[in-house]
């Protein structure tokens, strides 16, 4: 649980240019610099290809953390198991 | 000389270059058995007969503001206002002694009309003004025009041989609105120009290249409003105003576009009278026929009543866009009021209301108290309004008219110290 | 909102409008009673209107006011969404909360996904990244690059800034063809910018290649483009044909900067459908009673969508007329409209003026 946590704050602290410590469970869209509407979007490629989940737009427009990108794709990758 | 005038009045002279057509007329004019001003009066009257009987069939004119034209032709109306200007009419026809001299006045010669876009009747004021003192005249509508203008001359022709004789002195005439070459020739030869029509129109007749000598009246684009007092207005007063703002769908320059409320003795009495000024355009807008409204001025109709709801106002409209009354604590400067498109304003001083009185102001309908009218109107003329009529003659076209004198910038005067025998 | 498992444009037009009169409905009280301008315009459209709401008998606010007025329904924008600047000189403002922004998101990417397919590709952007931008404000062409944003699976900037004006970046264009390889890829330009790029790509004879299910979009307006005299089938072969791609790939998309989140593409049959969370309602001029299918008339759009400005309902200045219902060849259901352009201004009549002061 804590790993999904931690990986996703290091691909989105080398994404967006930022230090891992800036970055909380809380932490969401337009809260740091380059997570915006395009930047989320990359996210979601990004997460793709680290993660091996395809991160569906329904679930992607919900993201308001990275407590919710982690939660979705526990849930992703618990359904491909 | 350019090619592209199209003749279309007379017959008889359709086809011929444009500089023989008006010697031609200058000619008639001049010559020993022309009308003289009593037999153009009657010509013009026999028009205004014409127009009037319910025989003629009026076919496109019907609506175009024929009654208007009618009322204005009719010798009584018509020597109202020459009377305005010139103190002994017999001056228009011979040396009249006024004072220790004597005077005559007598046409410029040829005057030129540029008609507005779409109010091709407005010229018809203008040329029945230019006829009555002597003058020939040409009446040019653009390519794109319905020619409203030829069969009035057909039906004065028919209508007497004084009526031949004046209609054979007028050059009904086509061209386009680009044709520099056109507007040229017909300006280096008016010895009046006559320009009627919205800003760029007028400003590029006004710069057309012309004799030094020559005349030109400008009746250009102008702003028109109405100031009542609820206490000195009947319904049938109401029901004038009403029409005022309802004929030309309020799209000439003297339909009203704010109307100015007196309001001291209350709201209750303030809203009566919103009451029965709604109740009376409501009737008046269904009574007279509006043009189709195209898209564009549709969607203006709509914007412009959001606008007065989102900055505070209220609206008194039928369902569809037929008539707007936006009520309004002061005017609004973005609102078009076109089409049947009313702001109301109360007032308690005439001081609220000078402000508001733009610069191309021209008339202000006015139906107040004795003491008001007398005190509103000294400062408004002021200000720069040419005319206060009751309601209902908002629209009538009389002279002057923008300020202007219309018969004495139409004519020529000769002073003469008379010969005293020795 | 959505209807679970409804595609856009399969629902049959009784349930279409029994879902939208529950939606517009909804919205009507939702804006009536968070933004006190709507709720003005709101009282005096009722004080004439007693029938029971559907899309015809239903306010509608006129563009403009939205460049004029600040109508919001929420104190909790997070980004407000602005027209191009346009002869006017000033331009729209339409504010987009988070529920909203997430709405319009999912609406565009299932509308898009209908004609192109749902399968994430390469994009190819003919714009500046700058565009796209920051979190304050987003531009009409901003938003519109946006729409394709979810059906992307990467993202390749290609035009950049110079001396003020957007040229190729052919670095970049080489580098995107390179990463893209043989795959078919997605590219949306602004339609008068992604014909300028192209006229610069002919001019400097880059060599383009394209995988043939490669789709380019566009939207915006044509005025420039007439002005060159240059049509709808002039430009398609004019992007289509230097990527060797049928003008067929090329698909215009209208979209009003006051209803982001709804593009309507044109079908094969060159209309414009409507998806069932959306519709149309062509008004007729002079009385704006609405127009029977075939009439022409100003085009009306609403969308259940927006929930931070009352923008769900709104009259435009542009035209359009109904060709079919429920009947197009391409098998979307529903209504299907023609846009004709904007409305041609008025032609001044009469001697009246505007008052100066």
């Amino acid at each position: 649980m804590d790993d999904t946590n931690s990986k996703l704050k290091q691909l989105i602290a080398n994404l967006f240019r930022c230090e891992v410590s800036d970055l909380t469970d809380s932490t969401g869209p337009g809260d740091i610099p380059g997570w915006d509407s395009l930047g989320h979007v990359t996210l979601m490629v990004e997460v793709q290809k680290q993660f091996g989940s395809h991160v569906p737009v329904e679930d992607a427009i919900e993201v308001e953390s990275i407590a919710d990108l982690a939660a979705i794709l526990r849930r992703l990758q618990g359904a491909s198991v | 000389m350019s090619r592209d005038i199209e003749i279309a009045f007379p017959k008889g002279l359709r086809g011929q270059p444009f500089a023989e057509a008006v010697a031609r007329l200058r000619v008639a004019a001049d010559a020993p058995d022309a009308l003289s001003y009593r037999g153009r009066l009657q010509a013009l009257n026999d028009l205004s007969d014409r127009l009037l009987a319910p025989d003629v069939p009026m076919g496109s004119l019907s609506g175009a503001g024929v009654p208007f034209l009618a009322a204005f032709l009719r010798s009584s109306n018509l020597e109202h206002m020459v009377a305005r200007e010139v103190a002994l009419p017999e001056s228009l026809e011979r040396f009249t002694a006024v004072g220790r001299k004597s005077l005559r006045i007598l046409p410029k010669g040829l005057a030129c009309h540029w008609v507005a876009g779409n109010v091709p009747l407005l010229g018809m004021f203008s040329w029945a003004l230019s006829a009555l003192v002597g003058n020939v005249n040409v009446i040019r509508l653009s390519s794109r025009q319905e020619d409203l203008v030829t069969p009035l001359l057909q039906l004065l022709e028919s209508a007497s041989p004084e009526g031949r004789r004046l209609a054979s002195e007028t050059l009904v005439v086509f061209f386009d609105r680009d044709d520099a070459a056109a507007h040229g020739v017909m300006s280096e030869a008016a010895d009046v120009r006559i320009a009627w029509g919205g800003k760029e129109a007028i400003e590029a007749i006004a710069a057309l290249p012309t004799r030094w000598e020559s005349e030109t009246i400008v009746l250009g684009p102008r702003v028109s409003l109405a100031v009542v007092d609820p206490a000195h207005i009947s319904d049938r007063t109401i029901t004038r105003l009403a029409t005022d703002i309802a004929y030309f769908d309020q799209l000439a320059c003297s339909s009203p576009h704010y109307l100015f409320v007196k309001n001291d003795s209350g709201a209750a009495s303030f809203d009566a009278f919103v009451d029965r000024f709604a109740a009376a355009f409501d009737a008046q807008a269904r009574a007279i026929p509006r043009h189709p409204l195209d898209l564009s001025e549709t969607y203006q109709i709509h914007l412009d009543r959001s606008r007065v709801l989102l900055d505070g106002g209220t609206l008194r409209r039928d369902d569809e866009t037929k008539w707007t009354v936006a009520l309004l604590e002061s005017p609004s400067r973005t609102l078009t009021c076109a089409n049947r498109f009313l702001e109301v304003v109360p007032f308690a001083s005439f001081e609220e209301i000078y402000p508001h009185i733009p610069l191309n102001v021209q008339t202000i309908v006015t139906s107040l108290g004795t003491e008001d009218t007398e005190t509103f109107t000294d400062r408004a003329a002021r200000l720069g309004v040419c005319r206060f009529p009751s309601p209902g003659e908002g629209n009538h076209f009389e002279s002057p008219w923008d300020g202007l004198p219309m018969i004495s910038r139409l004519t020529r005067w000769a002073l003469r110290t008379d010969a005293r025998s020795q | 909102m959505f209807l679970p498992g409804a595609s856009p444009f399969s629902v049959e037009p009784d349930r279409k409008a029994e879902y939208l009169a529950g939606q517009l409905a909804m919205l009507l009280e939702h804006h009536r009673t968070r933004c006190p301008g709507y709720a003005r315009l709101v009282e005096d459209w009722q004080r004439e209107n007693a029938r029971p709401l559907s899309s015809e008998n239903y306010p509608f606010v006129p563009v403009t006011v939205f460049k004029e007025y600040d109508l919001r329904s929420t104190s909790d924008a997070v980004m407000d969404v602005k027209s191009s600047a346009t002869t006017s000189g000033t331009s729209a403002r339409i504010a987009v909360d988070k529920a909203t922004g997430k709405r319009q998101n999912l609406s565009a990417t299932k509308v898009l996904a209908d004609f192109i397919g749902e399968k994430q590709r390469p994009y190819l952007v003919f714009d500046l990244e700058r565009t796209v931008r920051g979190s304050e404000s987003m531009s009409a062409r901003g938003a519109a690059i946006l729409a394709l944003a979810h059906l992307a699976s990467s993202f390749h900037f290609v035009m950049r800034e110079q001396d003020g004006e957007l040229v190729v970046d052919q670095q970049a264009l080489t580098d995107a063809l390179t990463s893209i390889g043989g795959e078919p890829f997605i590219a949306y330009g602004f339609t008068y910018l992604l014909y300028q790029a192209h006229e610069q790509l002919l001019d400097s004879s880059f060599a383009l290649n394209a995988h043939r299910d490669s789709v380019f979009l566009h939207s915006g307006g044509w005025k420039k483009l007439i002005a060159l005299a240059v049509d709808k089938g002039a430009f398609n072969s004019a992007i289509a044909r230097p990527w060797g791609l049928a003008p067929a790939n090329v698909i215009d998309f209208y979209g009003a900067v006051e209803q982001v989140g709804i593009p309507y593409p044109d079908c094969a049959q060159g209309l414009k459908h409507v998806p069932y969370w959306a519709d149309v309602v062509i008004r007729r001029s002079d009385s704006l009673e609405p127009a029977p299918a075939g009439e022409t008339g100003l085009l009306q759009l609403m969308n259940c969508l927006p929930l931070s400005a009352p923008n769900h309902s709104v009259l435009t200045e542009d035209m359009g007329r109904i060709v079919v219902e429920d009947g197009c060849p391409c098998g979307r259901r529903g209504k299907a409209f023609e846009f004709m352009g904007r409305a041609p201004r008025s032609e001044v009549r009469g001697c009246s003026d505007v008052p100066r002061h």
